[in-house]
């Protein structure tokens, strides 16, 4: 929990709406669908004014995820085969790509890193949730996708002290989002967090996205945060987009048994992840052209 | 100077003196380099886990140390490289050390030795364990092998 009193993390939820605002379109899809009497096509319309959104939507309904044996080809036939939800969060996911796709200095992470990381965990994500029969895994994707987005923020708004962090940090004896707590109050997941509450998203996504480094803190009924905590760790020992804090993380061990997973799955779920990697072809058409 | 990236289970050669090979972002994975100083040849594999038991089908040998080290150093042998000449380093095998579950880097370590020592060779200089990032550079001009953690100055291994 951040103090109330911690001016710095104050300061910077101010400027969220700033500094990583959210495109209109989106923000409409998602007041519109959280009315369940609203048309689907309102939901077109909102979608087909944004060209550039809507193109990004189509590929993501054609994408093997879905597994549609005919192409989707228009807007107002991918709204009635995903519905509401599915539409909702392939928006947002087409929107994070291109707000995860950014070099950070501050934590050692190149122009790429970033992006893959939260792109194999995001994959990583909805593979845990599939094995756990999870209804939605697709929200569950969209969670591993963001689970770093406080840190695009903190890199950009927190410089000064970000010095400092890596100062603690290089010491050694703590993994880098305790060298946060310690020096800023709160970590790159309560930067997240506050995002995603700005941007309207579930309880469910804001409480992932805060405590993916601590799921002992999430609500007890939240079975997604042990998801993306897992994940994260994975694709972080395979070493897929990691920086400053290279593998140093804790495993909560409450996570691996809210999953039931033993050893052979990790090396199954490696296995798997470098799988998807190889032939998801959502990576290289949503990579910003560097 | 061209920069040739080897990804997760890849491996990459090159005698051409302006190329380097380089793996980045090296977790638990273990990155082993080679270099021949009579013919220039250098190459790098990317390990990402120690045994292929865990696939029913040998589909993706290299990923795997005990499937993939052969193949490698098969290819190097193919493309000229003499193993008399050359120099054999690893780095990576970094660990988290709360769960031993996840101790996968120490085991890509361990068993990265084992294959080589099947073709009776040997690493003569590492940068393994620990919790850090790093990155392998073989400079081919040069024959200089460096491993790097993020943040901190290369080292020549």
């Amino acid at each position: 929990m951040v103090e109330k009193d911690n001016v710095l993390y104050f300061r910077i939820v101010n400027k969220i709406t700033e500094l990583m605002p959210l495109p209109g379109t989106i923000q409409k899809i998602i007041d519109l669908t959280r009315n369940p009497d609203t048309q689907l096509k309102k939901i077109s319309d909102a979608l087909e004014s944004d060209e550039a959104m809507a193109s990004k939507v189509l590929k993501l309904a054609n994408s093997s995820f879905y597994g549609f044996s005919k192409q989707v080809k228009t807007i107002s036939h991918a709204v009635v085969c995903l519905g509401f939800n599915t539409i909702k969060q392939m928006s947002l996911t087409a929107h994070s790509f291109s707000v995860l796709d950014q070099k950070l200095d501050g934590y050692y992470l190149d122009k790429g890193s970033m992006f893959q990381h939260s792109f194999g965990t995001a994959l990583a994500s909805r593979l845990l949730a599939t094995k756990m029969f999870y209804p939605n895994a697709e929200e569950v994707y969209l969670m591993g996708l963001l689970h770093d987005v406080g840190k695009v923020i903190l890199n950009q708004y927190a410089a000064e002290e970000f010095k400092k962090v890596v100062e603690l940090y290089n010491q050694g004896g703590i993994a880098f989002y305790e060298a946060e707590r310690q020096i800023l109050g709160f970590d790159h997941g309560e930067i997240g967090a506050a995002v995603c509450k700005k941007w309207n998203l579930s309880d469910d996504i804001v409480d992932t996205i805060r405590c993916h480094h601590s799921p002992e803190e999430a609500s007890s009924s939240n079975l997604s945060v042990h998801m993306v905590h897992i994940a994260n760790i994975i694709v972080t020992i395979m070493g897929i987009g990691i920086g400053a804090g290279g593998i140093d993380q804790k495993i909560s061990e409450k996570s691996l048994a809210a999953l039931n997973l033993k050893e052979e799955d990790i090396s199954m779920l490696m296995m798997s992840i470098m799988d998807e990697l190889e032939n998801d072809e959502t990576l290289s058409s949503f990579r910003n052209k560097e | 100077m061209a920069e040739i990236k080897v990804k997760l289970a890849e491996m990459r050669f090159s005698n051409k003196p302006d190329d380097s090979i380089v793996a980045h972002g090296l977790g638990a994975c273990v990155a082993l380099a080679i270099y021949d100083s009579t013919t220039y040849l250098g190459g790098l594999i990317h390990i990402v886990m120690p045994s292929s038991d865990v696939q029913s089908k040998n589909e993706y040998p290299i990923r795997f140390a005990d499937t993939g080290i052969p193949l490698f150093l098969k290819e190097f042998m193919q493309q000229g490289g003499n193993f008399a000449a050359c120099k054999i380093v690893i780095s990576g095998g970094a660990s988290m050390p709360s769960n031993s579950m996840f101790n996968i880097g120490d085991q890509n370590v361990v068993a990265v030795k084992k294959a080589l020592s099947k073709f009776n060779l040997s690493v003569s200089s590492e940068d393994v364990g620990g919790n850090n990032g790093r990155t392998l550079n073989i400079n081919i001009k040069k024959g200089i092998i460096t491993s790097k953690v993020f943040g901190c100055p290369e080292r020549v291994l």
